[in-house]
């Protein structure tokens, strides 16, 4: 029981970090993604919806050897941070970041793309700036897709198996993590404790779905009350 | 001293929307007036910033603020003071009509201005204000876009056929409510349209646009009595007469107006002696007698003469010249044979007349 709260609270921190760091970077990609003009997102959205189709052990061949020491990359990590990527929280977390990446651009790149241009003209106009645009109509008016986009980006980096498999091995406390656990208890035959966390990844992904589904009908019942 | 001066150019690959030297007035209302794909909204855009570097090179705007754009530079729009107003989709959907005039009262430019609960009134937004935008019509979303605009405090008011998708009501309520913004503002606006009517109503000067061009660039009292240009078919419903207000009759509940030596009684307006009026005719609303009637109900009858006969499809259409200034009547072919109509001939027109920006409450 102590060894999957441990494994319980590995996971949490893997899908919270990937959730965050994509809030914060995958945001701007989506909006240059859903509003440039430039030529170069031709290439760059089917690039980063790869990972929704490739078969994660394909990402995970190819990750590992990135952070093999013998290569630039790892060597590069190992030279600055003194510690190798593979088989680490780090390494996980980076790997979850590149898989997870459709998850939260997708949804982001749709909810960029229908709001109409007259809004971000008339805020120019009236005299907001970038910034101000941006947390002021940009954002409350995608308010449903970065919900989506959260939850989807969390409970998928939760429930992830063969990437981790691949790169993170299965280190309590560091790289453990449910999907992994799960697969340890039905090879050993402990159907019990398979049970347990099995069912209690049904409930959460169920109360997630449950709570996009209100939350995103909620906000378009407020708008229409008033008709 | 006009408000700005440029050169406008906007092209997308080798296609050229727009290139024409613009000057704009520091004051009254200038109607960009033109068909659909004249470069109307392009040169509104440009003005505003609103048209991406890459598309305007050669563009020069400098404003009385400054420089707006030259060869190697383009004033952000949120820099540039200008309030924008176009047909549809432009107030916040996640904001209420008050907080929609709120975002705009909290970044106001440096132009000039009436306070919140002015604009709310002009403008009838009173009943509005908790209302999301997706729960009013077409004429309620314009006033509260129009008013978001003014709330703004711009230096200078563009519209983008703001009436197009309205019906005559809801027209005629924000026209008034303009025109009251006009005569309590110094604020010079540029209004686009290609509804002539909307225009005579509205504009000081007139500025006729083709295929990316200013073609002509007039006032509004030159072009309605230029006769080649007001016979010309989609400008002859209604027209304005430019008249002044003389005295009142509060008794009777009337307002005397002048036109030239003649007299015209309109229900009383709130104006002082002198103040310049618009009166608005409809081709509909005139009909003519060869001596006046000594007794009827239409109040105005004003000697005219005949400036031109047009026939068209069964009817005659009349220009009407009074007091060098002109409007049409619209009869059928029998009247203008029984009454034998010839150019120059005297005539006398019976009028209803709507006396335009008569300030007054909007809102109720």
């Amino acid at each position: 029981m102590e060894q999957d709260l441990i494994t319980l609270g590995t996971s949490i921190r893997l899908a919270s970090f990937t959730t965050i760091i994509l809030a914060i970077f995958g945001t701007p990609l989506a909006w240059w993604l859903a509003r440039s003009q430039s030529s170069l997102t031709a290439i760059c959205i089917p690039l980063l919806a790869l990972p929704l189709v490739l078969p994660p052990t394909v990402i995970g061949f190819y990750l590992l050897l990135a952070f093999s020491p013998q290569n630039f990359f790892g060597a590069a990590w190992l030279d600055w941070f003194g510690s190798s990527l593979a088989f680490s929280f780090e390494g996980l977390l980076l790997g979850s970041l590149v898989y997870s990446l459709p998850f939260y651009i997708q949804p982001m790149v749709v909810a960029f793309k229908a709001i109409p241009g007259t809004l971000l003209d008339a805020a120019k106009t009236l005299g907001a700036g970038w910034f101000d645009r941006f947390f002021t109509v940009i954002l409350p008016l995608s308010k449903n897709g970065l919900l989506i986009a959260a939850t989807l980006t969390f409970t998928h980096t939760l429930g992830e198996f063969g990437i981790v498999l691949m790169i993170g091995g299965n280190l309590p406390g560091e790289t453990r993590v449910l999907s992994i656990a799960l697969f340890d208890y039905v090879e050993t035959l402990n159907y019990d404790k398979a049970h347990f966390l099995a069912a209690g990844l049904v409930g959460f992904s169920l109360f997630a779905m449950v709570l996009i589904q209100w939350l995103t009908n909620d906000r378009a019942a407020e708008h229409k009350e008033d008709l | 001293m006009s408000f700005l001066t440029a050169v406008l150019a906007v092209r997308q690959g080798t296609k050229t929307l727009l290139e024409t030297p613009f000057e704009l007035e520091s004051q009254g209302v200038t109607a960009l007036f033109g068909p659909s794909g004249a470069g109307k909204t392009t040169l509104l855009k440009a003005l505003a910033g609103l048209i991406p570097n890459q598309y305007t090179q050669g563009s020069v705007i400098h404003s009385k603020y400054g420089s707006w754009q030259t060869e190697q530079f383009l004033l952000a729009p949120e820099k540039r003071g200008i309030g924008l107003v176009f047909q549809q989709q432009q107030l916040f959907p996640h904001l209420t009509i008050g907080e929609n005039l709120r975002y705009a009262q909290k970044r106001q430019h440096d132009g000039p201005k009436l306070t919140f609960d002015e604009i709310v009134t002009i403008f009838g937004l009173g009943s509005l204000l908790a209302r999301y935008p997706q729960a009013l019509s077409g004429g309620e979303s314009q006033r509260a876009a129009l008013a978001r605009a003014l709330i703004n405090a711009p230096r200078l008011l563009l519209m983008d056929e703001p009436l197009a998708a309205l019906d005559w009501t809801a027209r005629t309520e924000i026209l008034n409510a303009l025109n009251h913004i006009k005569s309590e503002l110094q604020l010079p606006m540029v209004y686009v349209s290609h509804q002539w009517d909307e225009v005579i109503q509205l504009a000081d000067q007139v500025q006729m646009m083709d295929k990316g061009k200013i073609t002509r660039s007039d006032s509004l009292a030159a072009l309605t009595t230029d006769i080649d240009f007001i016979t010309q078919e989609q400008r002859l419903a209604s027209a304005i007469l430019m008249t002044q207000v003389s005295g009142h009759l509060p008794d009777e509940g009337l307002t005397e107006l002048k036109l030239g030596d003649q007299t015209i009684l309109v229900p009383m307006i709130t104006l002082n002696p002198s103040t310049n009026v618009r009166l608005l005719i409809r081709m509909l609303d005139v009909s003519l007698v060869v001596e006046p009637v000594a007794r009827s109900s239409i109040l105005n009858t004003l000697a005219c003469r005949v400036a031109h006969i047009k026939d068209h499809e069964g009817a005659a259409l009349i220009l009407l010249s009074c007091e060098g200034q002109f409007f049409n009547a619209r009869i059928t072919a029998r009247s203008k044979r029984l009454l034998e109509l010839k150019v120059g001939q005297p005539i006398f027109a019976q009028i209803k007349a709507t006396a335009l920006n008569s300030p007054g409450p909007q809102d109720g």
